[in-house]
Formats: C-alpha cells, structure tokens, sequence
C-alpha cells in the first residue's frame, strides 16, 4: 500500500503529470515565455489534452468503492444549496461542487480547465465568445444538458434579484443578445471586449444549473455525485453519478459531507475515524503531524497557493493618500519574521502583488525586503515623522494568523517611528461596518485568477475596492489589459500594471498561505490544487484503500 | 395575603382584578409566581430586542456578505422590516411569538427559501440538547443524592476527603478542559468511543448512544461536583440539627435517619440546586457542544449570532429565557411542596 503521506509530499511538490506539458502550452506562471505564443489563446489545443488526459485517467486504478466521508467548517443556518450565491462557507461551496459543474475550472496549478465546456473562444477582438458545450452529458435525472441550460444560467446568475456575486462578470456580457447557435453552441456578446475569459470564470459560485430551476432544494447538477439527502449546518450525503460523462469516475460509491465548525473537533474526528479527510488544519496542528513524519496517523495535505492576507491603505483618506507613506509601510514590514511567526513557516513571502505563481504574475520584479532606514526617510519627508493610524482586523475565522500579522505589524512599524493600534472587530460586523471604506485593515484573498482580482479590487466601482483606489492610469491600462486577446500582448500589459502597484500601489502583500488539508492513510489518489480546498473540491480519483 | 397578589397583579396590568376564590395556598402560589414569570419573560423580550437591535453593523449587510449593493440591502431591509422604527418592529416579533409563528430566519428571506421556517429549524436541535440534558439530569440527581448523602455520613472521613477532592477538582476545571481530556483518553488514545457527535441526517442521537456518553461525561463532571457538594451541605446540617439528635437518643436506627430525617429535609434546598443545574444543562451547554459538534440549541445559537440571523437569535433566546423561567417555577413550587411551612408564611 502506498504510504499517503508520501503521496501528498509528491503532489505538494508539483507533480509529474501530464499538467507540465500543459503549463508550457498555457505559458505557465511566467511573463517571459510570451513571445514563444501564437495569436491566438491556445483554447482548442488545451481541449484537445484534456481529451488525451480524460483518456488516461480511465485507463488508472479502478474504483474502489465505499464511502468517502468528509469534514469541513460550515455555515449553520447560512448554508445553502444553491451554488450560485454567494456562499461565504467552505461546506457550501464544497456541496456545490460535488452536485454541479462549469465551462471551466481552476486546475490544480489555477490555470482554467475546460470541464463542460468542450471548447470556449473569442473572435479576433475579444467582442463575442462562442461556448460549445461537450456532447453525451447528461443530468442527473437524465436529460441532456443543452445550450438551453447554459442560456437559462447566465440569466440566472446576471438577475438582480438573485444577487449572485458573479453578476459583476455576466454584467460584461450582453445578457439580452445570447444567441443559440444550436444545440450545444451558445454565443455570448460581450458589452466590453474580453480577452480571456476563462481567467474571469473560474471561480466558486459559477455552475450551470437546469433551464428552468427555480429552486435547489433537490439540486440537480451534471456532477460526478449526486444528492441525497441533507440536513442544514450538519450533514449532507451524496452517491456515485452512474452516468458522469468521465466513465470510471468517480471512484467511490458514495460521498458523505459534515459540518464541523471547530478545528479541534474536526481534527479528533480525523484522528476518530469518523470521517477520512479534512480541510482547514491548523498551523500548530499541521506542523506537529508532519514533524511526526511517517510515523504519523494521518496525511497531511499541503498545497502552495496564492491565498493570502494583506493590509489595505485607504487612499481616500490621509495619510495613505500620499504615495510616500505607503511606500514606507511596505519597507517596513520584516516579511519572513510575518511567514515564520504569523504563519508558523508555512507560506511564501510575497512582494505586495496579489496571486503570486499564478498565470500573467510578473516575476521579473525584486522582492522587496524590509528598509526601515528608507521607510523613515519617506515618512519624514511626506511629514509624518511620528505616525499613528489604527489597524482595523478581526478575531474572525477568515483566515488563520491574521491577528497575529496584525500585532507583528504593530511591533515592526515602532522601529519605524509608526504607532499602531489595532482595533479588533468582531467576525460578524467586520464586512458590514467600515468596508470599503477603512483607512487602514486587513482582507482576506481566497485564490483567484489575475484579471479576475484586479477587476474585483483595483478598478474605481469594483466591489471588493478596499483601499479607495481610483488612480487613471491604472484604470485604463487595467481595462487595455482585459480586452487583449493576443496572449503575449496582454501578458506584456498586465506586466505594466503590476510594474504600477509595485511601485505605488496600496497594499502590503507580505505573504502567501498554503491550503493545508488532512486525510486518513486509508485514503489514495489524494491530490492537492493551489485553487481551494481539498483538491478543489474535487473527489473525483479519491478512493479509499 | 390573596389581597397583596391580586393588588400586585393589579399594579401590573393597571386595573384590579376580581378576587381570585382559590382556596388552596399553594394553588395561590403557583398562580402569582406564573403571572411573575410572565413579567419577568416580558422584560427578558425587551431586553433581547434591544440587544440585538444595538449590534454593530448593518444587519442586512452582515447577511448579505461583502459583495452586498446598496440595492440588495435596501431590499433586504424592507423584507426584514428593519426599516421600521424599533418600537414596531418589537411588537410585530413579539406579537407573532405569542400565537406560536416565529417567523422566517433572515437567511432564509434572503436566500428565498420559502420551507423553512425558524420553527422547523429550532424543533430538532431543542430536542437533542434536551435529550442530553435530559439522561445528564437523570444520571445526576440521584447519584448526587447517593454520594452527597455518603460522604455527609462519612464527613471528616478519608473517603470524604477523597469524594471533596475529587469534586471540587471537577468543578474547577473549564467544561472544555474536562472535554479536551475526556477526548484525548477514550476517544484519540483508547479508540473506544466516537470523539465527534455526528448524526446523519433524519436520525437522533439516540440512534447513535455512543456519541453521547463523551458529552454526557463531560456535563456531569462539571455539575455532579456541585450537586454533591450542596447535598453534602445540606445533609450535614440536617445531620447536625437539634431534631436529629433527639431522634438518635432516643434510639432511631442510623440507616433511618439519614432516609427519613436526613435526606428528605435536605432535599428542599437541593431542589434549588438541581434546578441550576438543569437551567445550566439548557442553555450553558454550548461549549460542549461546541466541542463535540453536538448537533443541539447551543451550537444553533452561536451560529446564528455568527451570521448575524436575528429573527433565529431573538426567537431561540426567548424561548431559553421561557424555559429557564419555567424550571424556575418548577423548583419553587416543588420546594413549596416538600416544606408545607413555607406554604403560609410567604
């Protein structure tokens, strides 16, 4: 039997599948691959592998059937089953991905992957894109899925009475112009060119959903399970789609998921047996279960990802509205003293640019290192010699060591003449007090695609703007690098824009944290994605030995 | 003593009302401390309310998450009828909780979940925490009785001593210290019990009884200690009185005396106590709960304040405060029962 821990170690180190090959097709993580692309975005070569890869999983390990039993935090009451809203708790959101699927998702290195989608492209300008939908999927009681579900979809998800977070990117098509061209090919025209679109899709609360659903309390999806039963803010069970489009998956005969809000419950019940994975592990746990090495009773999954809490400078408000202040705060944080005391060593510095790793992150850029003799020099002359702001943050559990980030802050801004009082706001009033408005906070970053975070952070009227940022320059150079299709030009823009908040932007980016996860050593095939949780959510090759 | 309660409920509800014929004292008692409680209850909304209402934050914002429109919270807003003055949204929750309609839960109006109601949702959990609260109360009574009553008769004894000890050191502890260990020996260490409380869905814990001997463990430590220790009190005192001691001179067996003499006039002060810990059992289980992932009222409760669901906060925390004021009454009326004195001198 192969020792687990073992296996997640390789798959944390990124692994030897065929995904590397893909990655050099889709330029990878890198600006400076650029020139080796064509025209176009390589959108029906990456269909043709993720056939050759389908392929190739069939021909694996064969199912092993069983339960696969899974704990994450919950939501309580909040809970839903309807994978569209805007879910704020990982049970929902994991729910959801079990039942439905997309055009595309976030593959373990967060690049988009077509799922339902068999290809998804642009015309030359980035003005129209034309879904085609994968033929033989079926829905879970059967009938076909059709351009008629995805058409009904988009309206769903763009309705202003449902709410659905993602309207800000279906608010970039042009909703009323959908046109089936015929039974598995929509064209979508766009209201704004758009060069990649896939970039801005690939995130939770994007599923397609049946023409005609109105309600989700028996939720019917395309997914490799389907729903059983549930109860809210406890549990809910699934079974194996016989007729998932992917023959042989998933691998289990059924899926049960619990809601475990508290960490050390959800660990004892780990070390209990009583169910086989878990996500969220905390710092201290992870660390003492890896230290155990193979001696340990459980896996430790670790996933490097660009999830990540950073502080926010409010530019509407002083003093943060002066460039020089914000260039001292980011010299004066001791970025690994944040990683190794905040975050217990997990993590990777960052260099205040959001989604490091990911496609289009400009790596040509210096990491930048504490300075407090510069910080100083910059306060001075921006006039602020002796300094005090308040640090709002919250004890909530949005992220781990994020109040820890903030106190370490608060040591290391004293040597730079800076005092910082930390107002700690509970959980539950944090978003719906002072933000976007605070003038100097923390957010939380879950991992996302790089337009998709500067569309939803760095543009005037973006949603989740919560440093006030409305600088021109950035505006129109954002915007020029949406609507590139040419891949090489439009990694060559997004340089130029990361370039910009390097060097005057407002947020300290310190670190990243990775999505660290646990499972039983009875459990195989359990890979980890930089995307989310628990593989992304994605049970499809887990079995159990 | 009829005139002082019927004037009493007549400075309440502002008009006298006619004389109450009701013979039997006890009767009369039930009666005002029912219509005290109902006062006591009536406070408890306010109160309740008010909290609620001062939380921070914009309600229908927290509901709604950070991607909340201005749009989407005006709308909420006027779903929930937090737009209206506070005065009118009190009446309006109070005077439905009256007639038995809680209402819908705030998530549920904005997830447009018309099935759900806060009634349905609270019936399970209740019965679950009183399903724990209810064998912890069963196991307690009368093994509190048994030892209290022991180490009373045995008092200044080693075996005292070690029950003393043994006791206090259960109460000292913190429920989740008493939890963590309990969980750490029979459960992590021993495998011999389940260390998280998970029920499926459409079953009860007691389909799964050995999910609950690690919380119902938990419970009794912290309130057995204290059971025992003011039964021990009480008996001792008992013991020590001028009555008892005439009974022993005159040639009444020990066995006797503790039973009849001893424990049945220690049992009214300790009625007070075991209704304590019963109120204790309802409503101070969360971090139990918590810590077991016990699927009952505590653990709804946190949640529900978590995502800011005020109709579920405000309904769930009346009704705890209804429950404690009907144990409260209980242990009253059962203290009246068992010391026929008290009857006529209150």
């Amino acid at each position: 039997m192969t020792n687990m821990l073992d296996e997640g170690l390789e798959a944390a180190a990124l692994f030897s599948e065929p995904k590397h090959t893909r990655r050099a097709f889709l330029l990878g993580a890198g600006a400076a691959v650029g020139a080796a692309s064509t025209a176009r975005p390589a959108f029906s070569a990456l269909n043709a592998l993720t056939g050759a890869r389908e392929q190739a999983r069939e021909e694996r390990a064969g199912a092993s059937g069983g339960t696969l039993r899974v704990a994450v935090s919950g939501g309580g009451q909040a809970e839903t089953l309807n994978p569209i809203l805007d879910i704020n708790d990982t049970a929902s959101t994991l729910r959801g991905y079990q039942v439905f699927e997309w055009l595309a998702v976030a593959g373990p290195n967060t690049e988009p992957e077509l799922q339902l989608a068999e290809s998804l492209e642009p015309n030359a300008t980035g003005t129209e894109w034309t879904a085609r939908l994968r033929a033989g999927v079926e829905w879970h009681d059967g009938k076909p899925l059709t351009a008629d579900d995805l058409i009904y979809t988009l309206r769903y998800i763009s309705n202003p009475k449902v709410g659905a977070s993602n309207s800000s990117i279906t608010s970039l098509m042009n909703i009323a112009a959908l046109k089936k061209l015929d039974s598995r090919t929509v064209r979508i025209p766009m209201l704004q060119p758009i060069g990649d679109l896939p970039s801005l899709i690939v995130a939770p609360g994007w599923a397609i959903i049946q023409d005609g659903t109105t309600s989700f309390e028996k939720p019917i999806g395309t997914g490799p399970f389907k729903f059983q039963s549930w109860v809210r803010g406890q549990s809910s069970s699934y079974t194996r789609n016989p007729n998932y489009w992917v023959h042989g998956q998933p691998l289990v005969d059924a899926l049960e998921v619990q809601s475990i809000d508290d960490d050390t419950a959800r660990l004892n019940a780990l070390l209990g047996n009583q169910v086989d994975a878990i996500g969220t592990v905390s710092f201290p746990d992870a660390k003492s279960y890896q230290a155990q090495g193979s001696g340990s009773p459980i896996a430790i999954l670790l996933a490097d990802s660009p999830q990540s809490t950073s502080f926010t400078m409010g530019t509407a408000h002083a003093p943060f509205n002066d460039v020089r202040v914000r260039q001292a705060f980011r010299l004066i944080v001791n970025r690994p003293q944040m990683i190794e005391n905040a975050q217990f060593g997990f993590g990777k510095v960052a260099n205040d640019l959001p989604m490091p790793g990911e496609p289009y992150y400009d790596n040509s850029l210096p990491q930048r290192e504490q300075n407090i003799a510069q910080a100083k020099a910059l306060l001075k002359q921006a006039g602020h010699e002796s300094l005090s702001v308040v640090l709002n943050s919250t004890n909530g559990n949005f992220f781990p060591g994020q109040l820890a980030a903030a106190t370490l802050f608060k040591q290391q801004a004293q040597a730079a003449g800076v005092t910082v009082s930390i107002n700690n706001i509970p959980a539950g009033s944090y978003y719906s007090t002072g933000f976007p408005n605070y003038t100097f906070a923390q957010i939380q970053w879950t991992p996302s695609t790089i337009p998709s975070q500067y569309l939803e952070e760095y543009l005037p009227t973006a949603p989740l703007n919560g440093c006030q940022w409305r600088n021109p320059t950035t505006t129109t150079l954002i915007h020029e690098a949406l609507r590139t299709v040419n891949r090489a030009r439009a990694t060559e823009l997004w340089a130029e824009v990361q370039k910009l908040f390097w060097e005057e932007g407002p947020e300290i980016y310190w670190g990243t944290c990775p999505i660290i996860d646990a499972a039983s050593l009875q459990v195989k095939g359990a890979t980890v994605s930089r995307a989310g949780t628990l593989n992304n959510y994605n049970f499809r090759q887990w079995s159990l030995a | 003593m009829a005139d002082s309660g019927d004037r009493l409920t007549g400075l309440v509800t502002g008009r006298t009302l006619p004389r109450l014929r009701v013979r039997s004292p006890l009767a009369r008692f039930i009666l005002r401390r029912i219509a005290l409680g109902v006062v006591v209850l009536w406070v408890a909304s306010v109160l309740i309310f008010v909290g609620t209402s001062v939380l921070p934050g914009n309600a229908a914002r927290a509901i709604l998450g950070r991607y909340a429109t201005t749009a989407r919270v005006k709308a909420l807003e006027v779903e929930l009828h937090l737009n209206q003055p506070l005065p009118e949204q009190y009446w309006r929750w109070i005077s439905h909780f009256i007639r038995g309609d809680l209402g819908r839960s705030a998530i549920s109006v904005v997830t447009n979940d018309s099935q759900s109601t806060i009634a349905s949702t609270i019936a399970q959990p209740l019965l679950n925490t009183a399903i724990l609260a209810g064998i912890t109360a069963a196991i307690l009574i009368p093994l509190s009785m048994m030892l209290g009553a022991w180490s009373a008769f045995r008092a200044g004894k080693p075996d005292d001593h070690i029950v003393a000890a043994v006791s206090i050191g259960g109460i000292s502890l913190p429920e989740f210290v008493t939890a963590s260990l309990l969980i750490s020996t029979f459960a992590v260490g021993l495998h011999w019990l389940p260390p998280v409380a998970l029920i499926a869905p459409g079953q009860t814990p007691l389909d799964a009884p050995n999910e609950l001997v690690l919380p119902v463990l938990t419970l009794l430590v912290a309130t057995l200690a204290l059971a025992i220790r003011m039964i021990r009190a009480n008996m001792i005192e008992v013991l020590g009185s001028e009555y008892v001691l005439a009974a022993r001179l005159g040639g009444v067996s020990s066995r006797r005396m503790v039973w009849s003499y001893g424990l049945r006039n220690a049992l009214a002060p300790s009625v007070v106590v075991y209704s304590l810990c019963l109120q204790y059992l309802v409503g101070g289980i969360v971090i139990t709960e918590t810590v077991f992932d016990y699927p009952g009222i505590g653990k709804l409760l946190v949640s529900a304040v978590t995502v800011r669901d005020i109709n579920t906060v405000q309904s769930v925390a009346l009704i705890l405060a209804a429950i404690y004021v009907a144990l409260n009454i209980c242990a009253d009326v059962l203290v009246i029962a068992l010391v026929p004195r008290l009857r006529t001198s209150s």
